[in-house]
């Protein structure tokens, strides 16, 4: 009986180890879909498009810190799609909002052909550093608010120059 | 009798050449001068001065890029970029008027015309996966991701460093002493939309 006790409790310390690696594992799943599920949206004209969040890399500047949310926007109809690249506005916690910096490449407006997708739209924005200490959302169609990021503070501290790319809601 | 003739000439000429000295001392040169200004040909010659209002920044940045696997495990890559940032004015836009005396230029906003990476310049100092993590692949775009997080952190940077109002400064500057040296000496700019 002795003899069997250490293998026992390390059958046991294994199982919850395991337990509790799937359980994390599930969890961060969950979140990811919650993260990438797609929105039906509508314009403030009313024209249905879907969005879906991709990725969120979030990164440490010298004027505070920036957002990039890349997103995919799928037009359903036979027309096409413009949408202005300053509807997609950001919102904080503190009710905050901020409009997305139109950086060189980019256009003020975004086009997207009759049942065409842009697999990769990025929307950038410069925010102060306490703006990630809660939830985030993006306008993504007429007073329809999606968001990004969980209410949870930011768990790591960037340094300047750090870049951190995450598809899930907690971070 | 010569003595009168030559007095009364000596004294006229000392007059009149007294009355040429004060009419050229308060008497503005150009007035009276109709001065006309080929405005369309001044606006041309103005939009050739593009090369010379451009305003050029190199910028080199560390850009540490980490990517969080689903569902566990990270992939980072470290690179250090050196990339351009040229800011300026539009001169395509330029609009020019003139008065009297005043040319009146509009001048576009100065904005950043163009933001690019040097290849040969940037390298990639790091680039790692967990080890553990055995079911996470290598992102083949991670690399691409942190460029361009690079460009919108150089932009930002180029910006706050002033390139644009330098970029506005130099405009004004080239395109006035352009002007002076084409005899316009009195010039006012105005920023339009």
């Amino acid at each position: 009986m002795k003899s069997k006790l250490p293998w026992l409790i390390g059958v046991v310390a294994l199982l919850v180890i395991a337990v509790c690696t799937a359980l994390l594992v599930w969890l961060r799943l969950g979140d990811a879909r919650l993260f990438g599920q797609a929105y039906k949206v509508r314009t403030y004209a009313g024209t249905n498009y879907v969005f879906q969040f991709i990725e969120t890399t979030v990164g440490k500047v010298e004027s505070g810190c920036v957002l990039i949310v890349s997103a995919r926007i799928e037009n359903p109809n036979p027309v096409t799609l413009t949408l202005q690249r300053d509807w997609f506005v950001l919102a904080d916690h503190d009710k905050d909002y901020y409009q997305p910096v139109l950086t060189t490449g980019q256009t003020g407006t975004i086009t997207i052909p009759a049942n065409g997708v842009a697999e990769k739209e990025a929307f950038h924005f410069v925010v102060p550093d306490d703006t990630l200490t809660g939830l985030l959302a993006l306008s993504v169609g007429h007073h329809y608010f999606a968001m990004f990021k969980s209410d949870k503070p930011m768990s790591r501290q960037l340094t300047k120059g750090q870049f951190v790319t995450v598809r899930q809601l907690n971070w | 009798m010569w003595k009168k003739i030559k007095f009364y000439f000596v004294s006229i000429l000392v007059i009149g050449l007294a009355g040429l000295a004060l009419y050229y001392k308060y008497v503005p040169q150009h007035a009276g001068v109709t001065r006309s200004v080929d405005v369309p040909a001044l606006v041309q010659q103005i939009q050739r001065l593009n090369d010379l209002v451009t305003v050029k920044y190199s910028i080199q940045k560390v850009i540490g890029l980490e990517e969080q696997k689903l569902p566990l495990g990270t992939e980072k890559v470290m690179l250090m970029v050196q990339a351009k940032v040229f800011g300026g004015v539009d001169l395509k836009n330029v609009t020019a008027s003139a008065t009297a005396d005043t040319l009146l230029i509009g001048l576009p906003a100065a904005r950043i015309f163009d933001v690019s990476i040097d290849d040969k310049a940037t390298k990639v100092w790091d680039r790692s996966i967990s080890w553990w993590a055995i079911w996470a692949s290598p992102n083949p775009d991670l690399e691409q991701s942190a460029r361009r997080a690079a460009l919108v952190d150089v932009e930002l940077a180029a910006k706050q460093m002033g390139i644009v109002s330098n970029a506005q400064v130099n405009a004004e500057a080239t395109i006035r002493e352009f002007l002076r040296l084409a005899g316009h000496s009195n010039v006012t700019f105005r920023v339009v939309e």
